[in-house]
Order: C-alpha cells, then sequence, then structure tokens
C-alpha cells in the first residue's frame, strides 16, 4: 500500500508505508553537538556559493496521447474497500486515493516521474517563475487557479475555497474529527488574498518548502460551510450519498458498494470548465475484491481492464498474465533497516557502535535479499531517494557488499571473536535484537537472512516478530518497556518502509537530531537516533529556503553521508519497492505511478480501444 | 408452548446482557483500538489523538464506555446525571417516552469510526447477500448431507460408503481458503469459465441491492439470476463441499442409530418395503437430531461465512467483519458481535421449539 499523494507532494515527505505521513510543526536548528553522534566524511555543511543549475521540476517526460475513442465503460479492479471519500483528509490509506483521488483534485500533483504539474492551478509557483517571492523570512506564494472552472454543482472553483479551506484546516474541531493532513503548513499561513478571484496570494509567515502539497485536495467552501467540522466526516461526502457531494475531478462517484464496488460518472463541469473537451469514457467502474489473488485472476479473466496497487510480493501469482499488461515501475517507497544507534552506542560504545554500523553496511549482502526475499522482482540500493526525485544525485556510487571489509573493521576497532564464535568488544558480546511486524512475514525473512550473513562475523542477531501496533505506537500509548518499540527505542534494528515524497523537507524529522523521539514532545521520528550536527544543519537548509540548486546541495551532500560506509549512517537501505498494475492492451495513456500519486493520477488522459 | 417461549424470551435478556458484557471486554482488552490507526500518523498530534478519544469516547471509564453503548448512559450527563435522558426520564426508556437516543437499546449501533457511516446501514447492506450465499450453500449441503448419510448408514461397510466417507474427511480436511484459491485458479484463472470474485458482472449488471439493480432484475430476470449463479457457483461450493462432512456425518450415524431400532425390525417384519422403512420410519425418527443441528446452523445465515466470503470477495457479512478487524473498528464490530449473538439465541430458542414440534414426545408445556 501506498499513501496517496495529497501527502506526497504534500507537506512532508517521508511517510511509513501503508501508514500516514509525516510531518513535523518544530522550527528548523541545529542541533548541539552529539555525544553519540556518527562520523562524517562530508566536509562541508553550508550550501556552497556556486552557480545555480536550473532545476525544472515541472520537465515531465509523461506526454498524454490523444484520445482515439469515447463511450463505453472503464473497469478498474482494487483489492481492499477504501474506507473512505476524504482521501488525504481523515485517512492516507492508497486505496483512498486510487478510488476518490480522480475525483477530488489539488492544486498541484505529480507525475509519474515525480514531476509537479497543476491540477487546479494553471502552473507550478516557484522562485523562478516569480510564483514565489521571498522577503526576508516570509514567503508568498501566487497560485494562479485554472479560470472559469466549477465544481460538479456548477459553482466557481476560486480562492474563496483556498481561504476557506485554509481556516477549516485550522479549526479547532478538526483534531477530535482525526484530520490527517493536519496544520502543519496552514498554520505558516499568516493570509491569503485573492478573495472572489482566481489568484490567491498565499502569504506564509515563514518559508515553508513543500507548499506544494498543501490544499490536495481542494475543498469546495460552500459545500464545507454547510455543516460544523466536526461534523464533516458524518454528514459531508457520506458513502450512502456521494450523489450530494461536491468534486472537482474528471469522474465522480455516485454508488458506493463497501467490499464490491464503486461507480463513477463523467463530472461534465469538469469535462467542460477545466478539461474542455469530451470525457472518454461514459462511466467508470472501480470492482473492489478482497484479496490481490482474486483480483488478478479477475483480469486473467476479463473481469476488469486494469488491475491496481501491487508490489513485488504479488508479481509471483501473476504467471497467467500476459508480459505486455504487467506494468512495473520502482516506487518510491523503500525497505530499509532502522539500526537504533543509540542502542548500540549504549552496548558497544560511541568508536564500537561507529565500527559496527560501518561494517553492518558492508555485511549485507542485498542481491541475496533480492533474490531470496522477493524472487528479484526489486532493484536493490543504497540509497533512500527515488532515482527520478529532482534532488537526487545519480553520482554518488553505491558501496559493494564486502563480508571480508566487514571482518576487518571490526577488527580494527577491538571487537574479537571468542572460542564459541561469538563476537565482542570489551567483553561485551555482540547480540542483537531485530524486530519486525508480524503481519509482514517478508520482513521477518528478511532479518533472518541478514541474521545469518552477519553471523559468520560472530554477530548473533535474535528476530522477534510483534504486533504492527507494537512497532509504531506512540509515547505514551505502549509501556515504556515494550520490546520492538520504535519510539521507545527499544529495538538494535528494525525493518519497515518508508514512502519517500518527491520533496526532500521531511527527511528533517527522519534524520534531525531535534526529532529523536525521547525527546520533546516525543512525536519525531528519528527512530535511528542518529545524532550528527553536520547532518542537522544540511537537513535545517532543506526548511529554510525554497531555491532549489541550494537544496540539491544540500540533498548531495546528505545522500553521501548516508552511502558512505565509513559515515556508519545507522539506516541501510535494501531495496525500492516495485509499483505494479495490470492493465489490458486495449487501454491508452496508463502511466503506472510509483508514487504517493497512486496509478489513477492521470485517470482523466485514459482511453480504450472500440 | 406460549409460557416455554416467554420463559425462554425472558431469559435471553441476560444472556445477551452478558455476552455484550464479554465481547466489549474482550475488544477493549485485545491489543490496538479505534485510534489505532492514526498510531503510525505522527501527522495525528498527542492533543489530536486525545480529542478523537473524547469524541468517541474512549477517554471516559470502561463501565461508562459500555453503559453508553447499551444506551442506558447519556452521553451528555454528568455524575449521576448520565442515567437521565435530555428529557429528564431514565435514558434506557425508549425515545418516544421519554428516554434517550443513545445505544443499542435504542437501536443506535453507532458510526464506524474509519468511515464515519451508520453501523446499522453497514451491516444492513451485508445482510442479503450474506443470506443468499450461506442460505443457498445451507439448503444444498444439508439436502447432500441428507442424501449421503442416509446412503452411507443404508450401505453400511459397502463401497458408497467408503466413498462418500472418504469425500467427506477429504472435504473436512481442505481449508476453505486453499480450496477457494484453488477453483479460482482453475476456473476463472485458467479455464476462464466462472468469476474469480464479486456477486455481480461489474461490466453488464448494476450494483446488488440498488434501486437500478432490482429494475434491472425486473426487467431481465433471468439475466440477472443467471448472473448471480454463475457468482454464486464457486463460493458455494466451497461452503458445500467443507461443510457437507459433519452434517453428512451426523446423518449417518442418526441413521445407524434409527435402523437399529425395534420398531425398524417391526416394520420389515410386518412386511413393510424396504424404502418404506428408510424414508418413512428409520430417517423421520433420525431427523430429530439433524433438525435440532440444522437450526443451530441457521445463525450462519446472518454470520457468513468469513473466509469464503474473503476469498470470493463476496460483500457479505463476513468480509465486513474482517474489515473492522482490519481497521480496528470497534462501532462496526460489536455490532455484528451483538446481532450474532442475538441470531444464535434465537436459533437456539427454534431449535428447542423444532424439537417439540417434531418429536411428540416432547413437551415443554
Amino acid at each position: 500500500m501506498r499513501n496517496r499523494l495529497g501527502s506526497l507532494i504534500a507537506v512532508s515527505a517521508l511517510v511509513f508505508a501503508a501508514c500516514g505521513s509525516s510531518t513535523t510543526t518544530a522550527a528548523p536548528s541545529v542541533a548541539p553537538p552529539a555525544s553519540t553522534a556518527p562520523g562524517t566524511s562530508v566536509a562541508s555543511t553550508a550550501p556552497e556559493s556556486q552557480a545555480p543549475i536550473p532545476i525544472d521540476i515541472t520537465a515531465t517526460k509523461y506526454k498524454a496521447e490523444a484520445v482515439g475513442n469515447r463511450g463505453g465503460t472503464l473497469v478498474l479492479g482494487m483489492s481492499g474497500d477504501p474506507s473512505t471519500a476524504w482521501t488525504n483528509i481523515y485517512d492516507t490509506f492508497a486505496n483512498d486515493g486510487e478510488a476518490f483521488g480522480p475525483s477530488l483534485w489539488g492544486l498541484w500533483n505529480n507525475t509519474n516521474d515525480l514531476k509537479y504539474y497543476g491540477q487546479l492551478a494553471t502552473n507550478v509557483p516557484t522562485v523562478t517563475n516569480k510564483g514565489v517571492v521571498l522577503t526576508g523570512s516570509k514567503m508568498d506564494v501566487t497560485v494562479n487557479m485554472v479560470p472559469g472552472a466549477n465544481w460538479s454543482d456548477g459553482q466557481p472553483i476560486t480562492c474563496d475555497d483556498v481561504i476557506f479551506m485554509w481556516k477549516w484546516q485550522l479549526d479547532p474541531g478538526q483534531d477530535a474529527a482525526g484530520n490527517v493532513q493536519g496544520k502543519t503548513g496552514y498554520q505558516d499561513i499568516s493570509s491569503i488574498d485573492g478573495a472572489g478571484t482566481t489568484t490567491c496570494v498565499i502569504h506564509f509567515s515563514k518559508v515553508y518548502e513543500p507548499f506544494l502539497g498543501l490544499f490536495g485536495p481542494l475543498l469546495p467552501a460552500h459545500y464545507l460551510k454547510t455543516v460544523p467540522v466536526a461534523d464533516a466526516i458524518k454528514k459531508l461526502y457520506v458513502d450512502t450519498d456521494l450523489k450530494s457531494a461536491v468534486w472537482s475531478g474528471p469522474y465522480m462517484p455516485t454508488a458506493w458498494a463497501h467490499d464490491a464496488q464503486i461507480n463513477y460518472v463523467p463530472n461534465t463541469q469538469f469535462w467542460t470548465t477545466i478539461k474542455k473537451s469530451a470525457a472518454p469514457f461514459d462511466a467508470v467502474t472501480l470492482k473492489l475484491y478482497s484479496n490481490t489473488d482474486t483480483e488478478i485472476a479477475g483480469f486473467v479473466n476479463g473481469e476488469i481492464d486494469a488491475a491496481l496497487e501491487f508490489n513485488q510480493n504479488n508479481i509471483a501469482a501473476m504467471g497467467k498474465v500476459a508480459p505486455a499488461s504487467i506494468d512495473k515501475v520502482a516506487s518510491v517507497t523503500y525497505e530499509q533497516h532502522s539500526w537504533n544507534y543509540a542502542s548500540l552506542t549504549k552496548k558497544f560504545g560511541a568508536a564500537g557502535a561507529k565500527a559496527l554500523m560501518e561494517a553492518l553496511h558492508y555485511a549485507y549482502d542485498k542481491d541475496a535479499i533480492n533474490t531470496t526475499i522477493t524472487g528479484g522482482a526489486v532493484t536493490p540500493t543504497c540509497n533512500f531517494t527515488n532515482d527520478q526525485a529532482w534532488f537526487n544525485d545519480p553520482n554518488i556510487p553505491c558501496y559493494k557488499h564486502d563480508a571480508d571489509k566487514a571482518a576487518s573493521v571490526l577488527a580494527a576497532a577491538g571487537f574479537t571473536k571468542g572460542s564459541d564464535g561469538s563476537l565482542s568488544i570489551n567483553g561485551t558480546k555482540v547480540e542483537l535484537l531485530g524486530c519486525a511486524r508480524a503481519d509482514r512475514q517478508y520482513r521477518v525473512d528478511t532479518l533472518n537472512l541478514v541474521a545469518s550473513q552477519i553471523k559468520p562475523l560472530g554477530i548473533k542477531l535474535t528476530v522477534k516478530a510483534v504486533p504492527p501496533t507494537t512497532v509504531f505506537k506512540g509515547w505514551g500509548l505502549i509501556p515504556a518497556d515494550t520490546p520492538c518499540n520504535l519510539t521507545h527505542g527499544n529495538f538494535d534494528v528494525a525493518e519497515f518502509a518508508w514512502v519517500a515524497t518527491p520533496d526532500p523537507g521531511s527527511l528533517y524529522t527522519l534524520y534531525s537530531s531535534q526529532f529523536d523521539p525521547s525527546k520533546g514532545d516525543h512525536s519525531g521520528q528519528n527512530y535511528i537516533r542518529v545524532n550528527n550536527p553536520d547532518l542537522d544543519a544540511l537537513l535545517a537548509i532543506t526548511q529554510t529556503t525554497v531555491d532549489l540548486p541550494t537544496i540539491k546541495d544540500a540533498l548531495s551532500k546528505i545522500q553521501k553521508l548516508y552511502v558512505d560506509p565509513a559515515n556508519a549512517f545507522p539506516e541501510i537501505a535494501l531495496y525500492n519497492w516495485t509499483t505494479v498494475l495490470l492493465k489490458a492492451p486495449t487501454l491508452h495513456n496508463v502511466a503506472n505511478n510509483g508514487s504517493a500519486s497512486v496509478q489513477t493520477w492521470n485517470l482523466e488522459d485514459w482511453w480504450k480501444d472500440k | 408452548m406460549t409460557r416455554y417461549i416467554v420463559r425462554r424470551l425472558i431469559g435471553t435478556i441476560p444472556t445477551l446482557f452478558v455476552v455484550s458484557l464479554l465481547i466489549y471486554s474482550i475488544l477493549l482488552i485485545a491489543p490496538g483500538g479505534p485510534e489505532d490507526r492514526f498510531a503510525q500518523n505522527p501527522k495525528v498530534t498527542a492533543a489530536a489523538l486525545e480529542a478523537f478519544r473524547k469524541r468517541w469516547g474512549l477517554d471516559q471509564p470502561i463501565p461508562i464506555q459500555y453503559c453508553r453503548w447499551v444506551g442506558v448512559c447519556n452521553p451528555d450527563g454528568q455524575g449521576l446525571g448520565v442515567f437521565i435522558s435530555n428529557q429528564g426520564l431514565p435514558n434506557f426508556l425508549p425515545g418516544f417516552l421519554g428516554g434517550g437516543d443513545n445505544g443499542v437499546l435504542h437501536g443506535d449501533f453507532g458510526y464506524s469510526s474509519s468511515s464515519g457511516a451508520t453501523v446499522i446501514s453497514l451491516i444492513g447492506a451485508r445482510v442479503l447477500p450474506t443470506t443468499i450465499l450461506a442460505g443457498v450453500s445451507l439448503v444444498l449441503w444439508v439436502i447432500l448431507a441428507l442424501g449421503t448419510g442416509v446412503l452411507a448408514a443404508v450401505r453400511r461397510y459397502g463401497k458408497a460408503d467408503t466413498a462418500i466417507t472418504i469425500f467427506n474427511y477429504v472435504g473436512f480436511s481442505f481449508p476453505t481458503f486453499w480450496l477457494g484459491l484453488m477453483l479460482i485458479i482453475v476456473f476463472s484463472e485458467i479455464f476462464r469459465l466462472l468469476p474469480s470474485g464479486g456477486m455481480w458482472d461489474a461490466r453488464t449488471v448494476p450494483i446488488f441491492g440498488t434501486d437500478e439493480y432490482w429494475k434491472f432484475a425486473g426487467s431481465q430476470p433471468v439475466t440477472a439470476l443467471l448472473d448471480l449463479g454463475r457468482h454464486l457457483i464457486l463460493p458455494v461450493v466451497t461452503l458445500v463441499f467443507v461443510n457437507i462432512a459433519g452434517d453428512s456425518r451426523f446423518v449417518r450415524a442418526a441413521m445407524i442409530d434409527s435402523l437399529n431400532q425395534d420398531f425398524v425390525r417391526t416394520a420389515r417384519a410386518k412386511g413393510v418395503s424396504e424404502r418404506n422403512v428408510i424414508y418413512h420410519h428409520a430417517l423421520r425418527n433420525a431427523l430429530l437430531p439433524v433438525v435440532t443441528n440444522i437450526a443451530l446452523e441457521l445463525p450462519f445465515l446472518f454470520a457468513g461465512a468469513v473466509a469464503t466470503e474473503t476469498i470470493f470477495s463476496w460483500p457479505g457479512m463476513g468480509l465486513a467483519y474482517i474489515q473492522a478487524v482490519d481497521n480496528f473498528d470497534y462501532p462496526v464490530l460489536m455490532g455484528i458481535l451483538v446481532i450474532t449473538a442475538v441470531v444464535v439465541v434465537a436459533a437456539n430458542l427454534l431449535a428447542d421449539i423444532l424439537y417439540a414440534v417434531v418429536d411428540p414426545r416432547i413437551s415443554y408445556g
């Protein structure tokens, strides 16, 4: 499962695979020097003054083919019932995005190659095109909305909607309603000009770099106003009364039979005022299967034209699917091992932890993980970025698996092997606890495989499978001594996936020492307890500027720090997930999207041969 | 009999109370909770989580939560005032008598904590699909169980008995999910003869249960029935194959017992044909425990088959239950479990009544 775009471009950048998105409201700052900081070979922590490299975050290679046939019904398939039509507002379940993303547009979205494009906005504001203007520490963003665009009920889409949604998001009633989009970003807006027009100027009281993730989706003010905020989830976009709801996207839902089907019809207002063409389909049907095996069989059987939301774990079951129908792309979701640097430091000392972490990087045989665990369905990686992310530095090489090097690093640091073959330092045996959620067997298997890979070094890794909530539950919601809880740091290594967004800003909450969950309000996601002033300074750059070359330069340094084993970064990326969809050969313009934008991101362009 | 029924009905009240209390307690003891779907989302702050808990009443002591859910307590009340409705009378009374409007006593099962929809509407939409699947399966497996059970008993230790016994044990041993998947692979993926899942053809048939569907079924009844039938075949085969064994063995044992009775020997001595001996004498008596057994299987018509509905994407109660478990959707879970408990208690009562009806020797007077 992946999270939907809104969250994606939105706000924060990295989210748990299949979980919620991350973010923070804390102000960026450089953390104090760390006692447990892994070393770094990154010499500079400040942006170097050099000629800026032009970066165009809108330069997509996606180009829709002209519609060659109109009419008929498109039947999509997906396993799992969406939870709510309020996609990315009250839930971030990927299925919600697939089902309702095409019905409710945002201001901006991401293409399949992770570029930005305007949905209800005509362009993507940047510093270069003067859409973003910095004034001291403040920031103004100009949003040009599609002129003449209407909601499905014929009401105009204007800055009034932007203004109302901003205030609606900040309404105290949202807390109790469980709004997952949160207030981050919205609370940094001081005012919005342009009421009644289609040119809005959003005034931010501080630089808010991930602003392209806000207002995804944009909600209709006149519809929201009809009920108090606290009642919105119960009275608006109700599953039994979708016809009375207000939509902005190309196809709007008319009926939802849970666990069975959702029906859509073209939103005539969209096609006349936004797309200005005829809808390719007379109707769209989303058939909901309860499991991926049945969905695959349904596709083979011709029940559906496209089957959505698969990953590498489903490929083995696609033996009866014509290879040409299997569309695979590298996902922004990456599987990784989070090593608890604080725990390692406590057990083996600062030098010992650093050497151990460096050795572990070399000891992992990721090719073996790929072939053994995923059947070769993924591409191993050493990095946290997707190749297509605008801030990715493709010139940073991956290190190679080298068991001998791992052994020599450990020996040089004073680790010794006892007569029983176990590794120890200063009398402390290297015995570690690995954690994974019990309902993800492949993670348990991966940890066991890694345990076998590091066993020759004398390292004993005991793998524990626990309920998902045990792994992820927050600070005050679980006893502090619960084994395998990330927040309390009761683990040595844990396997889970992060969903990267096309924006690098959220790395801040993952790797900044400020967000060590043992500190502050315990909401940070720096579970690996990395505490590195140089890294903090680089991460701070992503929070204080919207100058893309500057950010890219900082990210390049962070990537180097992450990838070079000598830096002993306590997170080991294993592989990018593979996002898979099945499509009938008669379908056109299907562009599999490995980001949280979901696979129906461009549904308005899809068409089918007669 | 009437007095017996009334007495039993009154007796169901404490039974259901204890059952609901147990279910409620078990759910609260189980790891996770409605707010857990936000636990992995750091954008939902601790304050927001607390507000969410407050909104759903999860911050209240467990007895109060239960009391509100039942409808004895008024969620707006404070102190002892929780027992008083907004109309000033005991909250447990019906609304038209001045009571409250919350809780199961007032027909309010609350809202799904994951979708916001009312629990009643969610459950209501699932009853008919489950009843159709479970009903067809139950009728078929009862008929087949009777037939095979009688045949096995009459041909005891013969080839037919051996074959039926093997068939029963094989079916009984098959895990439902495995058998279902095998059927899908063979009949949907390889031979492409039958749909892999769902209850209707998404391309040609409107959503089941909607006005459009009933109009469609009215104008093209044969097409609608054939479509439903095609979608029923694989899940029904799965359910029948897996469930026939129990009843078949039960019928076989009852028939053997019956065939050994003196009245059967007497009937044969009197020259009654073997067919009449089997069907009019032995079977009628063997049916007594079988009827009771079948009556106790009736809750299946409501509760559905969790594994089969999940494998075949059948939008019934079993699938709803699994979804609610996945989403920690306690209001929906409570609704399904408590209504199921009511149906089970009712089925037990029905079984007892039927027992008296089919066996004149039994009197509840």
